[in-house]
């Protein structure tokens, strides 16, 4: 473990810093990591494993002080969904979505918005990000959601599918299209939409092969009003919203995924100091080394990347899309492949409920799919060698 | 491999029967952990239970080929009761044919045979997987009857089976000449199924810690020789590695099945995702490797019926057939996107039932172990 720890070493970390991440470590040991087994088997939100974080503020990490936030860098927010997905992937994918749906308010939300829309989510509401539909998933421009104007009013019609905190939040940033505009990508809008709003319906909550714990809601609105004040920027301002906000979304991603692939690394080689068959212990074995060195070293490069794109927004840089479709794509590969071997070095036990790698298994493959599916960003990636 | 007319009609018979009694309920017999009982019988009176078991005996008297491919078939409607059918008939009936008397296979292998009367392979222990001789089970002889005491683990119809063949020590010490194999009727005192295992898939097939509480087996019932044991239960690998390998293609297909459904139907960016490259290869690389995984496990069974040796080609068809369908399952969850994910759409199940296939029955590794002592490795 001396490599990981190098690593981590290398962080330089500010005394408040420090802070935080020794209360997020506290209550991860303390409710977290024993809450994470009881989800996944009953499929409920985890209301005390939330009520736990906003106990220590988390969600104000990311939210501006104006608004009631206590702002850190991004390199601190990635460092703790890494912890947090360590111990219980649902419960690190239910606090990244607040972030993820917020950013871009507070990005491109107006003061007044903010200071209306934020303070909930700053003192520990929680937040869901609308885009994915029936018929638009990799290609959201297909989205069919439509936003009609109507005096102070926006009139939303339509439907969401797949939607993490969707019938929990208390505020849901929602992709629509503009009624009056004709051209299906200019269309595109965005909106806050809040709990409580007429018309809104959680058609059903999905049961999914892992992250049981994390809802995954499909939403009607039924001429749901929203104030036109509401509106993100303005009609037509969706999809650049969107595309600049994956660039926040995309590394999140990648540390969830690696704190997935940590997990099961860490019981994996755990395991295999103990588990001794044929007078040895199954670490012993050649070939068992050699599957651990390559997961090793790709997990600490997959490491070392994911610190490089956290330089790069600390550095102001404006476009490192590649580097975070890199990221994502690379660490959620690394769950899978870390999960399914740490699953066959417990051998049957790997299979059975009662041991963590089998759940870890389960959780890492939705890895691959969202927030843009590998296929997605191998797309993204290779198309940029394609010369104009 | 060209199939003879017997052979397709036998894969005929299996799939029709997978498609109508097995693939609607698979869903809901691993939600509930529904032990497909009925099911079972009907394969029985199909000749399913006992398929290479000679018709003198109750069986179906057919080759290795046309069981795995009939075991794919079964396989493809659903994984768990594949693995009742391939446990039951390799490491089942098949150790009974090969070494039981004329009293033994009348009284047990019949009612196997005919799917009648289940069986359960009873060999791994706590401290006993991959290293099979490692063994504590203890079964001592005391005037006509040998007791027997100890623990077995993750064994598969350990619940609902009514026959077990049970793996014990008979000369402490011995090392693997001191295991000998029993034949245990379920019902007998001292037969207790502790905790049955929630596992990650394949809930519909129990797999069960079983311990013996001064189980008394009457001589007769010992199979084989006292300290043939070890030899006995390695004896019938290559069969059952077979029909892992065989389990594993039938899975496999049926996901990518699916995914190729979807794949022609769901549109992204203007055009159905079969269109798009990326995914049209993908396929293109499932389809490739389940047909060569096919090709392999069906070499090692012409060879098996032709009375020849197969150990390596059993092995590489287990170990190259399950790597394919955890593959392949990935793949086709992948395929499906973010439905893919959903319960209802069914790949993620296969996915799940598929993972253990390269663990079971002599583990990955172990069949590379197996492979590369053939030429002199390890």
């Amino acid at each position: 473990m001396k490599i990981f720890e190098q690593l981590d070493h290398k962080r330089r970390w500010s005394a408040d810093e420090r802070l935080l991440l020794d209360q997020v470590d506290r209550v991860v040991a303390e409710v977290i990591a024993p809450n994470a087994a009881a989800i996944d088997e009953s499929g409920e939100f985890p209301w005390s494993n939330i009520e736990a974080i906003n106990r220590i503020g988390l969600n104000a990490i990311f939210i501006p002080e104006a608004h009631g936030g206590s702002p850190m860098s991004f390199r601190l927010y990635l460092a703790v969904v890494r912890r947090i997905a360590e111990a219980c992937a649902a419960t690190g994918i239910i606090y990244a979505t607040n972030f993820h749906a917020m950013k871009p308010l507070v990005e491109f939300g107006s003061e007044e918005q903010k200071a209306r829309l934020l303070p909930r989510i700053a003192e520990g509401g929680l937040a869901a990000l609308a885009i994915t539909e029936e018929t638009a998933g990799s290609d959201a421009t297909g989205m069919r959601t439509r936003f009609r104007p109507d005096g102070d009013s926006i009139i939303v019609e339509g439907t969401k599918l797949f939607i993490s905190n969707g019938d929990v939040a208390d505020r849901i940033l929602l992709f629509g299209k503009y009624s009056e505009i004709d051209d299906a990508r200019k269309a595109i809008s965005v909106l806050v939409l809040e709990k409580g709003t007429p018309g809104f319906e959680v058609v059903r909550l999905e049961r999914k092969m892992g992250h049981r714990g994390s809802s995954t809601a499909a939403l009607r609105f039924d001429g749901c009003r929203v104030p036109r004040a509401n509106l993100l920027g303005r009609p037509g301002d969706g999809l650049p919203i969107l595309l600049a906000s994956l660039n926040r979304s995309r590394p999140s991603i990648a540390a969830h995924a690696l704190g997935i692939a940590w997990a099961a690394f860490k019981d994996m080689t755990k395991y295999m100091n103990e588990r001794k068959q044929s007078g040895r212990r199954i670490i012993d074995f050649q070939a068992n080394q050699f599957m651990v060195a390559d997961l090793a070293t790709d997990l600490a490069m997959a490491d070392l990347w994911l610190d490089h794109v956290a330089d790069l927004i600390e550095a102001g840089v404006e476009d490192f899309g590649l580097e975070a479709s890199i990221a994502k794509m690379r660490a959620s590969d690394l769950a899978n492949r870390a999960a399914t071997e740490a699953v066959q070095m417990h051998g049957g036990y790997g299979y059975c409920k009662d041991y963590r790698v089998e759940r870890l298994m389960r959780d890492a493959k939705i890895t691959q799919i969202w927030e843009g599916t590998n296929q997605v960003h191998r797309q993204l990636i290779g198309r940029s060698f394609a010369e104009k | 491999m060209i199939l003879t007319e017997e052979q397709e009609m036998i894969r005929a018979t299996a799939r029709d029967f997978s498609m109508a009694q097995l693939a609607p309920n698979a869903a809901e017999w691993e939600r509930t952990a529904t032990f497909p009982r009925q099911a079972l019988r009907e394969m029985g009176k199909l000749g399913f239970m006992g398929m290479t078991i000679p018709p003198k005996w109750g069986g179906a008297g057919a080759d290795y080929v046309a069981y795995a491919l009939a075991l794919e078939e079964i396989a493809a409607g659903d994984g768990a009761t594949s693995t009742v059918m391939s446990g039951h008939n390799s490491v089942g009936c098949m150790p009974i044919l090969d070494y039981g008397t004329d009293a033994q296979k009348e009284r047990y292998l019949r009612p196997l045979a005919s799917g009648e009367k289940l069986c359960a392979f009873c060999l791994t222990e706590p401290h006993s997987g991959s290293d099979a001789s490692a063994l504590r089970s203890r079964a001592e002889l005391r005037g006509n009857r040998y007791v027997l005491n100890g623990t077995k683990q993750f064994i598969t119809t350990g619940k609902n089976a009514d026959v077990a063949l049970v793996f014990a020590v008979t000369a402490p010490g011995g090392g693997k000449r001191g295991i000998s194999a029993f034949i245990v009727e379920t019902a007998w005192p001292g037969y207790r199924v502790g905790r049955v295992e929630r596992k990650m898939g394949q809930n519909a097939s129990d797999t069960c810690e079983i311990h013996f509480e001064n189980l008394e087996i009457p001589i007769e019932n010992r199979l084989g020789e006292e300290g043939e044991g070890y030899r006995i239960a390695l004896a019938n690998l290559e069969g059952g590695r077979i029909g892992i390998a065989a389990q594993s293609i039938g899975m496999a297909r049926a996901a990518y099945e699916l995914a190729l459904a979807y794949a022609k139907e769901r549109e992204a960016f203007g055009k159905p995702i079969i269109g798009h490259q990326a995914v049209a290869f993908r396929l293109a690389e499932m389809a490739t490797r389940i047909e060569a995984s096919r090709q392999l496990v069906l070499h090692a069974a012409a060879l098996r019926s032709a009375g020849r040796s197969c150990l390596v080609e059993a092995s590489m068809a287990k170990l190259f057939a399950s790597e394919m369908a955890e593959q392949v399952c990935s793949d086709a969850i992948q395929t499906f996107g973010g439905n893919g994910y959903i319960e209802d759409y069914g790949v993620e199940r296969i996915f799940r039932a598929v993972r253990v296939a390269k663990i079971y029955e002599g583990s990955n590794d172990i069949q590379r172990l197996v492979i590369s002592r053939s030429f002199g490795g390890g």
